[in-house]
């Protein structure tokens, strides 16, 4: 066969390996758990959009200690066991609000959720539920950041006063007025306790909501007519049927749905003022 | 070479159970299902004015009616639903102050002590104009 290979003399050097790739550098060893005789035994939900059409659960037991929380343990299992294990997390002290997902059913911070607190076995842990899911245990955030922008949230001013003039001052008792409201992290727990944003994702929701009232409360800001108008219609705060999780589940306390309460309060208050009151009173 | 991005969000389907798997989602489903007693016992009102004006025979056989045992029961049953109702609405109240005190809303238990304080009076009230009782 004209261009086949001339057999190569038997005194030939032999040719060197092929070049391989080097191996990666060694991760850095997480340390074990010290003193982490328990184990527990954790239900993930993963979805792999790249692999298969469902979700599905998968099994990991791990050694643990008491002051380990769940985050702890996800991260546990993407250091050691299946890096491919998707999830959010960040500051890890209960401030950013990106770890929550759904244990055993309910809502939760997986940062500020101890091991030793949970009872069953295994611990199922899945990601937030009313949300669209990504990867394994991130949601779809979207629809979220859309609701948020929808109630202007920024202090509307309808008579801006020149910068030279210094910055709008506020007491301290104005500042209360608002400031439990101003405490939301985002997190979406509430959403995903919401039975209502779980029937209609239109739902305007809790954390939304209550941020409007942080605006509405809040004495600098002017906008109360363009924000009460975005927030109080059929899918805005009237389609809260205050069922109420959304305040039990919250991790700081902001109460969203006295913050619904209160916005329909007020939207049915300029409500009436319209309807009863002249023009130049209202 | 372009990546290609693999996204498909999964929408994940919500159990027609979904209110079993918590206590406070079933406590809200009972509260809402309250309404439906209530208007039970709005239909029974009516019925009651129905027999008045179709004269004293159907009063009486209305009487002999609501007297028996098993419209104890069923009135026993609308007054538990609409006790559940008011004692869970008087707590939902609460998420609306009506006042501050120090600029903070007033103590949850001290709302709900008004309202109940004000329910008690206005009972006492009705029961005194229609049975001259206490």
């Amino acid at each position: 066969m004209a261009g086949a290979p001339a057999p190569k003399p038997a005194s030939a050097t032999p040719p060197p390996p092929p070049r391989s790739v080097p191996p990666p550098p060694p991760k850095p060893a997480v340390p074990a758990p010290k003193g982490s005789s328990k184990t527990i035994k954790l239900r993930i939900g993963r979805y792999r959009p790249e692999r298969s059409a469902e979700p599905f659960y998968q099994e990991f037991t791990i050694p643990y200690r008491d002051d380990m929380v769940v985050l702890d343990a996800l991260n546990y299992i993407k250091d050691r066991i299946d890096p491919t294990l998707a999830y959010r997390w960040s500051c890890r002290m209960g401030i950013c609000g990106s770890c929550g997902a759904d244990v055993e059913g309910s809502p939760k911070l997986t940062c500020a959720l101890y091991l030793k607190d949970l009872r069953k076995s295994p611990v199922t842990i899945e990601p937030l539920a009313n949300f669209a899911v990504l990867k394994d245990l991130i949601v779809d955030i979207e629809p979220f950041m859309e609701k948020l922008e929808s109630v202007n949230p920024y202090i509307v001013r309808g008579d801006e006063k020149p910068i030279e003039r210094g910055e709008y001052r506020q007491t301290p008792e104005e500042l209360e007025l608002y400031r439990q409201q101003s405490l939301c992290i985002n997190c979406m727990l509430c959403y995903a306790a919401c039975p209502v944003y779980g029937h209609d994702e239109k739902f305007l929701g809790p954390a939304a909501s209550a941020l409007a009232l942080r605006y509405e409360m809040d004495s600098r800001d002017q906008g109360s007519e363009e924000r009460l108008a975005a927030v109080a219609t059929s899918h805005g705060i009237w389609q809260c049927t205050f069922v109420g999780e959304c305040s039990v589940v919250c991790p700081k306390h902001v109460d969203p749905a006295g913050a619904i309460q209160q916005l329909k309060a007020r939207a049915a208050t300029r409500l009436m003022r319209s309807m009863l009151l002249p023009l130049s009173t209202r | 070479m372009a990546t290609q991005t693999v996204r498909k969000p999964y929408v994940r389907h919500r159990s027609a159970w979904w209110w079993t798997k918590n206590p406070r989602y079933l406590l809200f489903q009972v509260r809402e299902l309250t309404s439906v007693f209530v208007v039970a016992y709005a239909f029974l009102l009516l019925w009651q004015l129905w027999a008045l004006r179709s004269g004293p025979e159907s009063y009486d056989a209305f009487l002999q009616m609501w007297y028996s045992r098993p419209m104890v029961i069923v009135n026993g049953i609308i007054l538990a639903f609409a006790l559940l109702h008011s004692v869970t609405w008087f707590a939902a109240t609460t998420k609306v102050p009506l006042f501050r005190i120090h600029g903070r809303p007033p103590p949850v238990a001290l709302t709900i002590g008004i309202y109940v304080a004000i329910w008690i009076v206005l009972s006492l009230v009705v029961a005194k104009l229609l049975y001259g009782v206490p």
